[in-house]
């Protein structure tokens, strides 16, 4: 640790190639897109390099750099939510209608990854953070500069509709 | 990582089926295979933020791409504000509303805003920043605050005009994303 602190590549390799994959599973689920995780988790490490000097280990390394990674994604739902200011949840909603086919393995769980994929940014997003992730109604809220009210409105159709896809 | 929040009495959780599903969640899973190589390759670029500065012919050179690229960011910017400016306006954030004066978005706009000008007035750290990056920047306020002004007094006139509400908000964002992006970059020159 102290060596990649100094801005040693190779030990910041090893601390890459201990958290990533929990980082990157993170960025899927919040993205629901791989490129768009992959590009998030270049962003958080990058961060996270750029901050190792300042971290004094007041928290683990994982929660440090699950944080950044949490607001990493925030930052990209924000410039999207600015890009497309009027997204239509409906549009979304058809289209997790047609992905959640059941699994073709017989007694495999439903694939529950595409399926929450498939709920739209901002939904998605407050039910992996408050379901998953075990955010409070009140972090979420304030993360994503939402009324907690909309937030429970948002975790509580997510749930719904994966509940109606599981008994599909 | 996860931390499965305690339910409140008004929310009962996921149901049983749901949260089954969602607890055999796998918690890993593998990066593209070339995601370290590039990490890397960006990483190498730039010295980590306790890294001591040794101006080296390559610091010189990055310092020279930098200030291209702070002058360019922010003369893009600017032309993007300046084009639809409709209505002059002094400054909005003088005559804010009590409302807005308790939304943080504002309030953060307020302060990267204040960041800038006390930035701007202290030799020591804008001593290096060129002139024309400043002034890029300074104009693209301008700029912003005069559509600002334009969009908040087209939401006197209507207060159920969203398009307006909504460009307030945009602007907003935008004028504070640019003024920490400015700073960022010129800080780093």
């Amino acid at each position: 640790m102290a060596r990649a602190q100094r801005g040693d590549d190779v030990a910041f390799g090893v601390l890459y190639q201990r958290h990533a994959a929990r980082i990157f599973a993170l960025l899927s689920r919040l993205a629901g897109d791989d490129a768009l995780a992959a590009e998030l988790l270049q962003d958080t490490f990058v961060q996270g390099w750029r901050a190792l000097p300042h971290w004094r280990g007041e928290s683990a390394l994982a929660t440090w750099l699950h944080r950044i990674a949490v607001n990493a994604h925030l930052g990209a739902l924000r410039a999207q939510r600015r890009r497309d200011a009027h997204e239509s949840c409906e549009v979304e909603l058809e289209k997790l209608a047609g992905i959640a086919a059941p699994s073709s393995e017989p007694g495999v769980r439903l694939d529950i990854e595409r399926a929450i994929a498939a709920l739209p940014p901002r939904m998605r997003t407050a039910f992996v953070l408050r379901d998953v992730e075990g955010f409070s109604y009140d972090e979420i809220a304030q993360a994503t500069d939402t009324a907690a009210g909309t937030v429970r409105a948002q975790v509580s159709r997510a749930r719904l509709l994966l509940s109606r896809e599981i008994e599909r | 990582m996860s931390r499965h929040a305690p339910h409140t009495p008004h929310d009962n959780g996921p149901d049983p089926q749901l949260r089954a599903a969602l607890d055999a969640l796998p918690e890993e899973r593998t990066p593209p295979a070339d995601s370290w190589s590039h990490l890397q390759r960006t990483i190498a670029t730039m010295p980590p933020a306790g890294a001591p500065q040794v101006r080296t012919r390559r610091t010189r050179v990055r310092w020279a791409a930098q200030a291209a690229l702070a002058a360019s960011l922010v003369v893009t910017l600017s032309v993007l504000a300046n084009r639809s400016i409709r209505q002059a306006s002094p400054d909005p954030l003088a005559d804010l509303s009590d409302d807005e004066r308790r939304d943080p978005r504002v309030l953060a706009l307020v302060a990267q805003t204040r960041n800038w000008h006390a930035a701007a007035h202290d030799s020591a750290r804008s001593a290096r920043w060129p002139m024309a990056a400043r002034a890029a920047v300074d104009g693209a306020i301008e700029s912003t605050n005069r559509e600002l002004g334009s969009a908040r007094a087209a939401l006197a006139r209507d207060p159920s005009d969203v398009s307006a509400r909504e460009a307030i908000d945009t602007l907003r964002e935008r004028q504070r994303a640019l003024l920490q992006h400015a700073m960022a970059l010129l800080d780093d020159i």
